[in-house]
Order: C-alpha cells, then sequence, then structure tokens
C-alpha cells in the first residue's frame, strides 16, 4: 500500500474530528445567541454532532456508490465498538454501569440490529427501509430525550474549561466555525472514502473488508481514545452507556441516512448476511448478558473481548487470503 | 477563543497556505512541462507521418515512372499512326493489363496519344473514362510523373492519379495515365497508436468548397459518412492551417472539425501533391492529465494539512492541558482549599509557571497561617485594638472592643468613631487626629467614649499613624478617672 493512501486516511480523519468538533462548537454558540434552551441544544445540535464524522463518511460512500463501505462502516463499527473499545477499556479498569436506562438501551440496540438485519435480508436497502430505520430513531429519542440533555448538562459542568473557553462568542468567530467546520467534514469524507477505495484495490481486498476493518476502526478511534483515557482515570461508568447509544445511532441513525439518500438502493453484499451480521448481533447480545446480570465487564472479559475482536480480524484476513488465492 | 482551537486554526491557516503555495508552484511547472513534451510529441508524430506519406508517394512516382519507361509501350505507341495497326494496340493493352495486374495499388491504367485521344486502357478505367487532364500535365517536365488529383473510389479510401509524358527519342509521343489505389494512405490514418484517446492523423487536400479529408475521420460527425472522407469548413480547423503552408506546433485558437478545442502539428507537402498532413489532440488530453496531477496534488496536500492539524491538536493538548489544571488549582484556592497545587509535569516555561505558582501558593498558606496566628492576639488581647482611617471611621476593631463598651462590630464601624467621643472631648480628640495625620503618634491620650448602656467610659490611647495608606493603629486600654475629676 502506498504511503500517500495512509496519509489521505489519517489527513481525513483529522478533518472529520475536527470539523465534527468545531461544526458543534460554533452551532452551540450560534444556539445560545438565539436563546435556543439547552435541552434542545443537546438533543439535536449536540447528538447530532458527535455521530457528524460518521454521517459524512457513509453520505460520501452512498452517494459515490460504494454501498459496501456504507455496510462496512456501520456493522464494522458496531463490532469495533463492543469489542474493541470496551475491551480495551475494561482490561485498563472494570466497566461498570452508572446510568439506570442502560438495561433498556442494551435492549434497544439488539431491537435495532434485528431490525437492521430484517429489512437486509431482501438483499436491498432502500428509501423505505431508510425510512423505517430513521422512524425508529425518532422513536428512541423521544424515549430518551429528558436523559440525553442531563447527560449533557452533567458533561458540561465536568468540563467548563472546555465549554466555556472553547465556544466562540463573536459573531464572526461563530461564523468562522460553522464555515471551518461545514468546509472540512466533507473534506474529510472526501479523503477517508477515496483513501478507502484505493487501498481496498491497492491491497486488493473487498470494499466491505475496508469498511469493516480500517475505516470502522479509524472512525472508531476518537471514542476508543476517550473511553481508555476515562478507563485509567478510572470514571469507567458511563462507558458502556456511551457505546450501546452510539450503536443505536449508527444503525438507526446513519444506516437510516445512508439509505434514505443513496440514489439507487443499497445492496447488501452476501457476506454480511452470512458473517457480519450475525458477528454484529452477536456482539449485541454479549453487552446485554452482562448488563442484564448487572456484572462488571472486568479485566478478563476485556481480554476475551480483544481476543475475539483479534480472531474477527484474523477471520476477515484469511478469507480475503482465500479468495484470492 | 481556547488555545487548542487557536492552535488549529493557525496551523491550518500556514500548512494549507503553504502546501497550496507550493502545489501551485509544482502545478505551474508540470502544465509547463506536459504542454513541452505534448507540442514535441505531436511534432515528432507530425514529422514521422510526413515521412511516411512521402515514402508512399514516392512509391507512387516509382511506379509511374516504371510503368512508362516500358520501351516497347513506347515504341508501340510510336507506330501507332492514324493508320493503326492491330498488333500495335494490342501490345499496348497487353502492357497496360500487365501492369495494372501486376501491382495492387494500380487501380487503372491509360494511354492517350498526342492529340489526346485514348489508345488503350486496362483496369477501372477501362469502362471509366478518366477526368479531362488538367493542363498542369502538360507544362510537366518530360519523364517526370505528374500528380493530378484525388478521385472518389467508392469505397473508404482515395485514388490518387497521375500522368507521365511518353517520350521516344526526344520526341513527345503521348501520355501515360495512372490511377492509383491510396490503400496505404487508410492503412496510416487508420492507426492511432500513440495518439492517445482523441488523437488522429488527418491529410487534406485543398477542394473548391475547402479542405477534404482523403480518408475517414476518427470522431463521427453529423452529415457524414462515418466511413468516408469529410468537408473542413470552419476556419480556426488546423487543416486550413496546414494548407496554407503552415507548419509547426499550435497550441492555442485552434478547433477540430467537431468543434472541439485541439492541440495540432502541421505540415504541408507542396513539392509533390499540395496535401496537408495534421496530428493533433483535443487540448482536453493533455490537460485532462494536468488536472489529474493538480487534484491529486489538492488532496494530498489537503491530507498534509491534516497531519499537521492533528499535530496542532496534540501540542494544544500538551500547552493547554496544564494550563486548565493550573486554573482549576487557582480557582480551589480562592474558594478556600489552600492545599491545592498544580501537577508539575514540565520542565518547560508552563512547568516554571506551575512551580511559582506553587510556591507563591505555599508562602500564601504560609502567611496565612501567621495571619491566623497574629489573629488569635488581636482576638484574645484584653486592650481594645482598632484600625481607624482617617475619614474618621473604624476599619476594623477586636472583640475587646465589644467586651469594653457594648456595642457590636458593625456598630462601632458603621459611624463616626468621634459621635461616641464625650462632647467635652471632642475637640482634644479631633486635635489628636490632625496631629496623627501629621504623622506624630498618640500617646497615652486619654478621652471618654460612651459605652452601650449610654455610661462613659475612660480608655488611654496609644495610636501610629501609617504614613503610606494613612490608617491609624490604636490601642486603647480602660482607665480610671483623672484625679482632678
Amino acid at each position: 500500500m502506498e504511503p500517500v493512501l495512509l496519509i489521505k486516511l489519517v489527513g481525513g480523519l483529522v478533518y472529520l474530528l475536527l470539523g465534527g468538533d468545531i461544526l458543534v462548537r460554533g452551532a452551540v454558540s450560534l444556539a445560545r445567541r438565539f436563546h435556543v434552551s439547552p435541552t434542545m441544544i443537546a438533543l439535536t445540535v449536540v447528538a447530532l454532532g458527535t455521530s457528524l464524522p460518521e454521517l459524512v463518511v457513509v453520505v460520501r460512500a452512498a452517494l459515490g456508490g460504494f454501498p459496501d463501505l456504507v455496510f462496512g462502516n456501520v456493522v464494522g463499527s458496531n463490532i469495533a465498538n463492543v469489542l474493541l473499545v470496551a475491551g480495551a477499556a475494561a482490561t485498563v479498569y472494570p466497566l461498570t454501569y452508572g446510568e439506570r436506562s442502560i438495561r433498556r438501551d442494551s435492549a434497544i440496540m439488539v431491537a435495532a440490529s434485528v431490525l437492521l438485519v430484517a429489512l437486509s435480508l431482501g438483499g436491498t436497502l432502500g428509501r423505505t427501509e431508510g425510512a423505517i430505520l430513521l422512524a425508529g430513531l425518532v422513536g428512541v429519542n423521544l424515549l430518551t430525550a429528558r436523559e440525553a440533555a442531563q447527560a449533557w448538562k452533567d458533561s458540561e459542568l465536568k468540563a467548563p474549561m472546555e465549554w466555556v473557553l472553547g465556544l466562540p462568542t463573536n459573531p464572526w468567530m461563530i461564523a468562522l466555525f460553522l464555515v471551518a467546520g461545514v468546509v472540512g467534514l466533507p473534506i474529510g469524507a472526501e479523503l477517508v472514502v477515496d483513501a478507502s477505495v484505493d487501498i481496498a484495490s491497492s491491497l486488493g481486498v473487498s470494499e466491505a473488508v475496508v469498511g469493516l476493518t480500517i475505516l470502522a476502526i479509524g472512525t472508531s478511534l476518537p471514542e476508543l481514545a476517550t473511553t481508555v483515557v476515562a478507563a485509567f482515570q478510572k470514571r469507567t461508568e458511563v462507558a458502556i452507556g456511551t457505546i450501546v447509544g452510539s450503536n443505536i445511532f449508527n444503525i438507526l441513525g446513519i444506516m437510516g441516512v445512508g439509505a434514505v439518500i443513496s440514489p439507487v438502493p443499497v445492496n447488501v453484499a452476501r457476506e454480511f448476511l452470512t458473517l457480519h451480521f450475525p458477528v454484529m448481533l452477536g456482539t449485541a447480545v454479549l453487552i446485554n448478558v452482562f448488563v442484564w446480570r448487572r456484572i462488571p465487564v472486568g479485566r478478563a472479559a476485556g481480554i476475551a473481548f480483544l481476543a475475539m475482536y483479534a480472531a474477527y480480524m484474523g477471520l476477515l484476513v484469511v478469507r480475503t487470503v482465500a479468495q484470492a488465492g | 477563543m481556547d488555545i487548542r482551537t487557536k492552535l488549529v486554526f493557525a496551523f491550518a491557516a500556514v500548512t494549507l497556505g503553504s502546501l497550496l503555495a507550493f502545489g501551485y508552484f509544482l502545478y505551474s511547472i508540470a502544465e509547463g512541462l506536459v504542454a513541452d513534451s505534448t507540442s514535441n510529441q505531436l511534432n515528432s508524430l507530425a514529422e514521422s507521418a510526413t515521412d511516411a506519406i512521402e515514402s508512399i508517394i514516392e512509391g507512387w512516382e516509382e511506379r509511374v515512372t516504371l510503368i512508362a519507361s516500358r520501351t516497347q509501350l513506347r515504341m508501340s505507341l510510336d507506330e501507332l499512326g492514324p493508320n493503326s495497326s492491330r498488333a500495335d494496340s494490342a501490345t499496348i493493352e497487353r502492357i497496360l493489363a500487365d501492369a495494372a495486374e501486376s501491382t495492387r495499388s494500380v487501380a487503372a491504367v491509360a494511354v492517350y496519344d498526342r492529340r489526346g485521344r485514348q489508345v488503350a486502357a486496362a483496369g477501372d478505367a477501362a469502362d471509366d473514362t478518366p477526368p479531362v487532364l488538367p493542363p498542369r500535365s502538360t507544362s510537366a517536365p518530360d519523364g517526370a510523373p505528374h500528380y493530378l488529383g484525388v478521385f472518389p473510389s467508392g469505397e473508404a479510401y482515395p485514388r490518387v492519379g497521375y500522368t507521365i509524358p511518353l517520350v521516344l527519342d526526344a520526341r513527345r509521343i503521348g501520355y501515360l495515365y495512372v490511377l492509383l489505389n491510396g490503400r496505404r494512405l487508410i492503412d496510416l490514418t487508420s492507426d492511432h497508436t500513440g495518439l492517445g484517446k482523441t488523437g488522429e492523423l488527418m491529410i487534406v487536400v485543398d477542394g473548391p468548397d475547402g479542405p477534404l479529408t482523403l480518408h475517414p475521420v476518427r470522431h463521427a460527425i453529423e452529415g457524414f459518412d462515418p466511413d468516408g472522407p469529410i468537408l473542413i469548413t470552419n476556419s480556426d480547423d488546423p487543416a486550413q492551417i496546414a494548407l496554407q503552408g503552415k507548419e509547426g506546433t499550435r497550441t492555442e485558437n485552434l478547433r477540430d472539425y467537431r468543434g472541439r478545442a485541439v492541440w495540432a502539428s502541421t505540415r504541408f507537402l507542396p513539392e509533390t501533391t499540395g496535401w496537408g498532413v495534421v496530428v493533433k489532440f483535443d487540448a482536453d488530453e493533455p490537460k485532462a492529465s494536468i488536472l489529474e496531477f493538480r487534484d491529486e496534488m489538492i488532496s494530498l496536500a489537503l491530507a498534509m494539512a491534516g497531519i499537521g492539524l492533528l499535530v496542532a491538536m496534540i501540542l494544544g493538548f500538551r500547552f493547554a492541558g496544564p494550563i486548565h489544571d493550573l486554573a482549576e488549582t487557582a480557582n480551589r484556592i480562592r474558594e478556600g482549599d489552600l492545599s491545592a497545587r498544580a501537577p508539575v509535569k514540565r520542565e518547560d516555561e508552563i512547568g516554571l509557571l506551575a512551580r511559582t505558582f506553587n510556591q507563591t501558593a505555599d508562602e500564601l498558606q504560609e502567611r496565612m497561617f501567621e495571619l491566623h496566628e497574629y489573629q488569635k492576639f488581636f482576638d484574645v488581647s484584653l486592650d481594645l485594638l482598632c484600625i481607624a482611617g482617617t475619614d474618621g471611621y473604624f476599619k476594623l476593631t477586636n472583640p475587646a472592643f465589644t467586651k469594653s463598651l457594648g456595642w457590636t462590630e458593625e456598630q462601632l464601624v458603621s459611624q463616626p468613631f468621634i459621635d461616641l467621643v464625650h462632647p467635652d472631648d471632642v475637640a482634644a480628640t479631633q486635635d489628636q487626629i490632625s496631629r496623627l495625620s501629621e504623622g506624630q503618634p498618640t500617646i497615652s491620650f486619654v478621652n471618654r467614649f460612651r459605652t452601650a448602656e449610654g455610661g462613659w467610659k475612660y480608655l488611654k490611647w496609644n495610636a501610629y499613624p501609617e504614613p503610606v495608606s494613612g490608617l491609624l493603629y490604636a490601642i486603647a486600654r480602660e482607665t480610671r478617672p483623672p484625679r482632678d475629676v
């Protein structure tokens, strides 16, 4: 693989990360100037904003006609969130459960995963299926609105420096933030999708595999970093909740938007139905086992999660090599 | 804006700006290189095409000369008088048939006598009388073949007509007319090797309505048979330039028969046929490679700037983090936690600041401790201790004041203390105060202060003025009334 592709991939991920962050900060400042209530801000701008990187990548991939990248990113992110992010964090410090709603949210995650698989059984995911997923997202948000707002207020209290100094106040600065975000995100998406497609062709692997591995890990890196850093500071009570929330949004929101905006119905590659969907469902059920029995995810479980992730990655490599040979 | 964001914006501006400037520089160099190499390529293609066409023409001329050089043909023609002998005529016809059959390139051949009468013909021209001989042919130098023009063949290729005088013993006895198949021209122009996706070689001849190609063109256009020649009408076509006799490569203001902007190299063959030779590419094609290069450059510049932003972000975290810690520590101290200290992890300016901050906090904590110690003396003293301003108000009084006079501290500091002084002592007290404001301490001055219960107490004062702040530090002790009262 050419180093240029790696530079593009990493550079693109930085644009996605920074663009999303700066756009959210600009939008929060703008909303505050117009006296939008913090609850509304939390539910709209911030909720959407943290998933913007994945969203623009999927939009770019769907519009560019790379459906395998769309599926690969969503499914791969969900698998990586549980096995890689939770696994790595649990290896540092056991993950406990702070939120009361975690059982309900975990169940929603399984339901959303089952919904996605059921809709995909037809072989394609069209506008109707996408709309069903988005409707599901609206339903889930209505159900969890109050807690989401509270969670954001808590985070604002915890990190006053970020939220006070990090927010632009001058209207020109707000405009600069918004423009920088709006320009940066598509640049990042373009670079990342381009690099992914080129990496796939230069390594001779399918776009699905690149989506499931490089792209999924790449877009999960920020979560991985924040969760592991939090684990080192022994603040692990929100980790599972964050992962579960992110997985629900991935399926209902990102896959939904991807299916709705795609010019043609998104084709579901066979390998998803036979391998990747079952793995995703398996990881969702796995988390539920821990959550419902209220067993903290300890170091042993964390190492097991990581081992499972390594095994899954190994399986992808072996399959690719077998197909090539 | 926080440091991290400032750094990110600054890095974005600098890296993007410099990379784009550098990219533009490389792009303009590359553009020049591509333009140069494309025009060189066009030039050499035109050169080799011209060589190939000239060698084809040379071959034709040689063939015509070869047929004309048969002595038997000329002698038979010479013999062929008004009383023509069958034998001579048959000889001529046999010779022509031989010539027509022996080379595939000969489509037709005919012999005319001095008066322009056809004597014999073979090949296509046997049934199809060739066009009237152009006047040029008569002025042709003896013994040299002369190009007459191009004629349609009914096939994709043209036919090229030649004439040559038949000379015997320095007498011109007639003309040979040869029509040659121009198949090799088609082989040449239909071969697009080295011409990319859009390039083509064109051979054009000046016609009454404008330049005509001798062959089908690469790109089909409306109104013309895709297998036949086309007429060129636009005046900025390179074919026009070629036929004007201009040679060389041009990259501007040229449009081909499709109306597309093209880069072309032109040649002219005035000596032999008067044909024009054009080698051209669509201008988009060399530009496409430049544009592709430019897009790749831009996306690489953006990606590198992204890596730069990553560095800015990491630097931002490294700089802002300890400052955040410092600010948080300062906040805890402000809220009363004097034992709070900032973590010192670095050896740079921020580390120095954190160390100095911590030393200041140490000092502050020590001072506060000492102050606390003195506070105890102030609180437990039986003497009345106070600080007063020259404005006539107490600033601070100790508990002994309240114990002795009965006023609360609030009551004491909220009114001019002179109001509490016995009317008879007011003048003397004011005198003392004015002396204090001039810097003279008061020693053992006695006056009477009103108690909360309405009685009077004698107080003996020692007071010192602080010249800088103008505050009076005073100690009073209850004393017995003077003896004379």
